[in-house]
């Protein structure tokens, strides 16, 4: 497949590792294209010495399948409408989830992929994990009973990933919602630092509709002395039981029993790449979570702009426990 | 120097497994002598007299009034704390109480007058400013070895009850579950994250949001609570204390405290001390509730604090004030969860900060 990037995110730099361990399919990448007028070629592209094209445009039209590598935060009408040109053209699309940040505009470039035929895979850095996703099957199996409560923190270094912090907590906020049934919160507060300093951190807390309660902590906290690229802790309390998964130690499942599951880190970002790859796309169940996702990103937006408790329109609401 | 005689008001769990212990200690070394203890449960107090050597009674005014008593241990529950210290003020003795300072602010503001118009020290028993982990943390922070605290968290997790002995918590019969008595988790367990936001972020808390719920089957009291507390200068506390883990689960607090040049964190245990494995049961974590940092040697420091007070005249380590701040942010907390909106913390008049 002849493929190629558009931007300078997290994406592209992983894409040089699975290159040259993928044999099979056979891969080509062909250039980068910068997704803002006047962005230059991140260092990974010109290490590997990745022809730059002018424009998006010109690369899209001369690739299979691209990699759209650009930040959500403040980004997102440039990711749409690239994402919508790419799928119309029938190409395959990699994209950070959600595709959109408004339901209206999410089903838009779906619709332009089904009148196309492009396929899209959506990377989702911490729900993809594989202890991540065999606690999430426990819960949704019924294996903790009724979720009570779902706890989830991803702990960044200080000073890093200041462009993708809206994408980190994208990341959690899949985990945190499909663990308590991918749907949109009934109300919603974020409280965090002043956004934009090395140090940030976002603590928000929802209301499901069901009544479990959903605690979510992204932060830009880690001394960089540490040397981690992140620490992330999710658990889930149930009426018959419990999943932690946490850095520290085997994720672990208590049902009565207690039974063992893999730690959380491997690189899920190349894993999706590689699924891309080999033709992986969306399932319909991802699909409908995006929209909730969606929902509860500009939630968690809007409250911790604002100062208040938010619905499901992103609306203040007022009290009413 | 005579051993300062204690009056002790509450015979209780937190007296068992808490108090009696560090009392104990302190008596071995000539500092304290328990001269009386009273419990509405007349039997408990009268096995508390039986070890010490002291008086037993069910009433509170015989037990303040026993000779030689100084100073009283309260460790009823928080509901009926400011009558206790009434009753102690009036007598001119000095209180060491149990956490949280009261169920209201009313009450708490009543007992600091009362306090203050006996001249009486009133220490608040924030035990876990006496476990060493804290005590190392605070060190490095006042040392600035951190930078500045921009946010701390702490959650908490106890499983539902798993003997006999804690059977009825959180249900109508127990006192924790009675919501006449009860506040709920927020003033049980969350009012030490209430306290150790506000001792290591050192700034005014200003509003509080929360979410709790009631888990446990029948129960009117809520045993869950996740909340976040936004201070002066920005930075955020933040805690979710649950009473919900499945029967065995290790009880454990994970403390996290992160300053612009550094972090600071610690876990009672790493989930993995007590743990067993078993063919065809997987793993279980025996008598993990003995490995809370509720530890034997934080209320030795904290009573040893509180005496060291009493004898030269020096303000408490956590004074009335502290007292009141935490319990202040903590019912901001329990106003939210009711209100379903951020609620400001009521700061009250001449609250040191």
């Amino acid at each position: 497949m002849r493929i190629g990037v558009i931007g300078d995110g997290r994406i592209g730099a992983r894409l040089e590792t699975v290159l040259d361990r993928l044999e099979t399919p056979p891969t080509e990448l062909v250039g980068w294209a910068p997704a803002r007028p006047g962005a230059q070629p991140p260092a990974w592209a010109a290490r590997r010495g990745v022809p730059a094209r002018e424009t998006w445009q010109e690369l899209v039209a001369d690739v299979e399948g691209v990699v759209l590598d650009l930040a959500a935060d403040g980004h997102w009408h440039q990711r749409e409408v690239v994402s919508e040109a790419v799928l119309e053209a029938g190409k395959a699309l990699l994209v950070d989830a959600p595709l959109a940040d408004f339901p209206a505009v999410y089903e838009r470039i779906r619709g332009a992929g089904r009148r196309g035929g492009g396929r899209v895979k959506s990377v989702r850095a911490v729900r993809a994990s594989a202890g991540v996703r065999d606690g999430l099957a426990t819960v949704a199996d019924g294996g903790v009973g009724e979720v009570l409560a779902v706890y989830a923190s991803l702990h960044l270094p200080v000073g890093e990933a200041e462009a993708s912090f809206g994408q980190h907590v994208a990341d959690l906020l899949q985990v945190a919602l499909d663990a308590a049934g991918a749907v949109v919160p009934a109300r919603l507060y974020a409280a965090g630092t002043p956004a934009g300093e090395a140090f940030e951190a976002v603590h928000a807390i929802a209301r499901m509709p069901a009544g479990a309660i959903v605690t979510l902590e992204v932060a830009r906290c880690l001394p960089q002395a540490l040397g981690l690229a992140s620490e992330c802790t999710v658990e889930v309390t149930g009426s018959a039981g419990l999943v932690r998964l946490a850095p520290e130690q085997s994720a672990v499942t208590v049902v009565g029993t207690v039974a063992s599951r893999p730690i959380w880190r491997e690189d899920t970002v190349a894993a999706a790449l590689e699924d891309w790859l080999s033709g992986g796309a969306d399932s319909e169940a991802e699909a409908s979570a995006d929209l909730a996702l969606m929902a509860a990103m500009r939630m968690v937006k809007r409250s911790r702009a604002k100062g208040v408790v938010v619905g499901p329109d992103a609306e203040p609401v007022e009290g009413g426990a | 120097m005579r051993p300062l005689g204690l009056a002790l008001v509450g015979c209780g769990s937190i007296a068992q497994s808490a108090h009696l212990p560090a009392i104990r200690r302190l008596a071995a070394a000539g500092q304290v002598r328990l001269l009386a203890a009273m419990d509405v449960n007349v039997d408990a107090a009268q096995a508390v007299g039986r070890e010490f050597g002291c008086a037993a009674t069910g009433r509170l005014d015989e037990a303040l009034d026993r000779d030689g008593v100084e100073a009283v241990v309260m460790c009823t529950p928080e509901a009926y704390h400011r009558e206790g210290v009434e009753a102690a003020a009036a007598r001119r003795l000095h209180v060491l109480s149990e956490k949280p300072m009261a169920k209201s602010l009313a009450d708490a503001d009543a007992m600091i007058a009362a306090a203050r118009t006996a001249g009486i020290h009133l220490m608040i028993g924030h035990s876990r400013r006496f476990t060493g982990r804290y005590i190392e943390m605070r060190r490095a922070v006042l040392a600035g070895e951190v930078g500045e605290v921009r946010m701390v968290r702490e959650n908490e997790r106890r499983s539902r009850p798993a003997d006999a002995a804690r059977a009825t918590y959180w249900t109508r019969d127990h006192w924790t579950g009675d919501p006449e008595r009860s506040v709920g988790a927020i003033l049980t367990n969350g009012i030490h994250e209430a306290d150790l936001f506000n001792w290591f972020i050192g700034r005014t808390p200003l509003r509080v949001y929360a979410e709790h719920r009631v888990t446990r089957p029948g129960g009117a009291v809520p045993d869950f609570i996740s909340f976040t507390v936004s201070y002066e200068g920005g930075a955020l506390g933040a805690s979710e204390v649950s009473n919900s883990a499945p029967p065995g689960y290790p009880a454990f607090h994970e403390f996290e405290l992160f300053g612009t040049r550094g972090m600071t964190s610690a876990r009672d245990h790493a989930l993995r001390m007590t743990e067993e494995y078993r063919d065809g049961q997987g793993m279980r974590y025996p008598q993990a509730y003995d490995h809370l940092l509720h530890v034997e040697e934080a209320y030795v420091r904290e009573h040893a604090a509180f005496v060291h007070s009493v004898r030269t005249g020096e303000p408490p380590p956590v004074t009335a004030e502290d007292g009141r701040l935490a319990l202040a942010v903590a019912l901001a907390a329990d106003a939210s969860a009711r209100s379903g909106r951020p609620e400001p913390v009521d700061l009250g008049e001449g609250v040191a900060q």
